[in-house]
């Protein structure tokens, strides 16, 4: 199975929302697309989906047009949404049923996500004898509950294929992990994913795979390890006793963050931290820690995005607007 | 527009529809409309019955004395009036000391408060005029008042006949009413009524059906708006969008609606109908007062009944479902163009608007032919334009104010500007379905709808 994007281009009105997005998934594990706010991600997520039209460019599963509605996908909207107003049960049933389940089916798969997600007791609320039987509806769960209630809707069809977009924002740290455990699951059933997030670590943690975005325009892309090993071992951090601030102004190392628990340096290759090294041994300084290491990948993302990303604007004009593709 | 688009139609029309009538505003409404159908009838059965029991015939009249002015010259026995027992305590002063000014003063001013008086007149032209005065702090109540009217009148026209030598068969005979009904053949080959102004049955049918079908149109766009507003404002269509195409989920909303309402009309139907049925079984008081009070109903129900023929009947039937789905359809573009369900409100006035406007151009059609008749022209007009026929042609057709044929093209006409409707619609409602921002305006939609549809 593969899934690829080929050249995906958007634009809204004046504004170039995704600019020559392409890459590809051939094998089973999470690819990432980063980026700050209004970067393009929910926007090249939702032309992928075929939910809004594309100017210019393919999406391609197993080399053919990729249609949500012959692929098994899951997805989870950045923009959550339930009907606040109808029982929960009766939505997951409704959402079931678009994906091509019986109810049987479902049923059987909503109890075990129910269970799985701890909100059985929202599910199957107690009959209380001599009273009316009231389901749950939406808008009496928390914003967590909802959340692990759309992570269900996305999941109740088995898909092959899943979308988070921003699957953990907002979640508290236990509800944050349970929700991780259920990605490593479907990484571990061989699924393919495709996750957008603004938390780096979870990334780390996922992703082998990634494409920074920054005002539509994929700006890094390719293999994690890759991307930190072409960046080179660059940042230094130094512990020592003494005052080692002459030595590094001597040499001419940019100090990036100087703080009671060690200098954090940038250095130009690892030959410069080994002088470094060679320098402090010799004035026979206290060195309690010497780390060269490759950058986070949160350094990257600062890197390559900048400080001068907009934030989301809504759009407000009949040119501007997004156009759900019909065909 | 093709098959694959529907795809996911029966989901989405299943789930709006099991939702839409779980609703209590739904079953609330249908609730009082199969209750009012209901108990209507037999209430004003039972009501009538109650004042037909004969009790008021037998209970004396509250009119103590009738000062009687007779300026005919016939010679009426007012003694064989008080043979009844109702009018046995009553006098008539034929011969009083009084003008009729003075009876009517002291009428003012006097302190006799059950006394009346009474002038009998005649022209030549417009027949017997008969006045009758009472005090304004008259003890007699105007239900005494309206019955002695009304057995006076029987007993006037009683005298003059026997006046005029008239045996009681022959008065019987030619106390009968004459009803002339002038027909001509509709294009369709059956026969209608050839008249210029509406009757007032006919009057209060179409009045009756134009509310009706407003109402369902008013309350099927409505929930259609509001769902595709809640849709958006809750963000749940992105997801669903996964699953189904944008066209299967407006249609599937738009045939929930005329499911429901189609249910609800019905309900509404059988509930009227059974209430006929418990009617003719309701025991009256007497014999008499039964076939007045609860036959009557019936003959209205039955009446309505002798312009409708099964063609007719299939024809209203879907001239009905096509207009509520062209509304509807217009009342989905109004959901469609809000982001937030705050703002739904604010989008339905031109909705609102178009809808009052083609309501009342059907009333003052309604009420024209009532009083002046004429207007064919603007009739046909009302009949055939979608907007307006849809709440007027139904009716139009089952009292046979409209041939069959007339009421087949204006149906063409409503699928076809239907039709066109939801194409326009599905378009602008797929291109508004992921808009979030200020609310768009018709200015906006129509910029929209050239770039989908010509595109």
């Amino acid at each position: 199975m593969s899934f690829e994007v080929r050249h995906l281009q958007k634009k809204f009105g004046d504004k170039q929302a995704v600019e020559d997005l392409s890459f590809e998934l051939k094998n089973p594990g999470v690819y990432a697309l980063l980026g700050t706010n209004g970067a393009g991600k929910s926007t090249s997520i939702r032309m992928m989906l075929g939910i809004l039209a594309r100017d210019h460019g393919e999406v391609l599963f197993n080399g053919e047009n990729f249609d949500t509605h012959k692929v098994n996908v899951g997805y989870l909207a950045e923009e959550r949404g339930l009907y606040p107003k109808y029982p929960i049960m009766d939505q997951l049933l409704y959402f079931a049923s678009l994906k091509g389940l019986s109810t049987d089916t479902a049923m059987e798969r909503i109890k075990y996500w129910g269970k799985r997600l701890e909100v059985t007791e929202y599910l199957f609320p107690d009959r209380k004898k001599g009273k009316k039987f009231k389901p749950t509806l939406a808008d009496q769960l928390s914003k967590g509950n909802q959340q692990k209630i759309q992570l269900m809707a996305a999941l109740i069809s088995d898909p092959e294929f899943l979308i988070l977009d921003e699957p953990l924002s907002g979640l508290d740290p236990v509800n944050a992990e349970l929700f991780k455990s259920v990605i490593h699951e479907e990484i571990d059933k061989q699924k393919y994913i495709i996750m957008s997030s603004h938390q780096m670590p979870v990334i780390e943690e996922f992703c082998e795979d990634i494409t920074i975005l920054t005002r539509g325009k994929a700006v890094v892309h390719g293999n994690l390890n890759e991307i930190k090993k072409s960046y080179g071992r660059v940042n230094l951090f130094v512990k020592c006793d003494e005052d080692i601030s002459d030595t590094i102004k001597t040499l001419g190392i940019k100090v990036v963050n100087d703080t009671p628990a060690g200098i954090q340096l940038k250095v130009r290759d690892e030959a410069e931290a080994g002088h470094l090294l060679r320098q402090l041994t010799e004035a026979n300084k206290t060195i309690v820690r010497f780390e060269l290491r490759e950058p986070s990948l949160h350094e990257i993302f600062i890197e390559s995005v900048g400080k001068g990303a907009d934030d989301d604007e809504p759009i407000e004009t009949a040119d501007a607007m997004e156009v759900v593709v019909g065909e | 527009m093709n098959k694959n688009d529907f795809k996911g139609f029966k989901q989405v029309f299943l789930f709006e529809f099991m939702t839409g009538v779980k609703k209590p505003a739904f079953l609330v409404t249908l609730a009082i409309i199969c209750i009012m159908g209901l108990v209507t009838t037999p209430i004003m059965t039972i009501v009538g019955n109650l004042k037909d029991d004969g009790a008021d015939d037998k209970k004396k009249s509250a009119i103590e004395s009738v000062y009687v002015y007779d300026e005919t010259g016939l010679s009426i026995d007012y003694e064989a009036f008080t043979a009844s027992e109702k009018y046995s305590d009553v006098s008539f002063i034929t011969d009083t000391s009084m003008t009729y000014d003075q009876a009517v003063e002291s009428l003012s001013t006097g302190s006799d408060h059950k006394d009346i008086v009474m002038k009998t007149e005649y022209d030549t032209e417009k027949g017997f005029d008969v006045t009758i005065l009472r005090s304004e702090k008259s003890g007699i109540k105007g239900s005494d008042l309206d019955k002695f009217e009304e057995d006076y009148s029987e007993f006037l026209r009683n005298e003059i006949l026997k006046g005029l030598e008239v045996s009681d068969e022959n008065y019987e005979y030619m106390s009968k009413e004459f009803n002339i009904t002038v027909m001509k053949p509709s294009k369709d080959g059956s026969f209608a009524e050839d008249s210029e102004t509406l009757s007032l049955d006919d009057y209060f049918k179409l009045l009756g059906g134009l509310l009706a079908v407003f109402l369902l149109i008013n309350m099927s766009a409505g929930n259609v708006s509001s769902s595709i507003a809640t849709e958006k404002s809750s963000r749940v269509i992105e997801f669903l969008l996964t699953g189904t195409r944008p066209v299967a989920l407006l249609s599937g909303k738009i045939a929930a609606r005329l499911l429901e309402t189609f249910i609800t009309v019905v309900s509404a139907y059988s509930s009227i109908f059974l209430s006929q049925v418990i009617s003719l079984l309701l025991p009256s008081a007497d014999t008499a007062s039964a076939s007045t009070g609860t036959s009557d109903n019936v003959i209205m129900v039955s009446s309505f009944w002798e312009t409708i023929t099964a063609s007719r009947l299939i024809v209203a039937l879907l001239y009905f479902l096509a207009g509520l789905a062209l509304f509807t359809v217009i009342g989905a573009l109004a959901g469609a163009s809000v982001s937030k369900i705050d703002e739904l409100q604010d989008a339905l006035k031109f909705y609102s608007f178009l809808l009052l406007i083609c309501l009342y151009t059907d009333f003052f059609l309604v009420m024209y032919k009532l009083y002046s008749g004429g207007l064919e022209g603007f009739k046909n007009f009302c009949a055939l334009f979608p907007l307006t026929g849809a709440f007027l042609t139904p009716a139009l057709l089952l009292t046979g104010n409209i041939s069959t044929l007339l009421a087949f093209i204006a149906l063409i006409l409503l699928v076809i500007a239907a039709v066109v409707t939801f194409i326009f619609a599905a378009a602008v409602y797929e291109s508004m379905l992921l808009y979030q921002g200020k609310r768009l305006k018709a200015k906006d939609i129509i910029t929209l709808m050239k770039k989908q549809v010509v595109t």
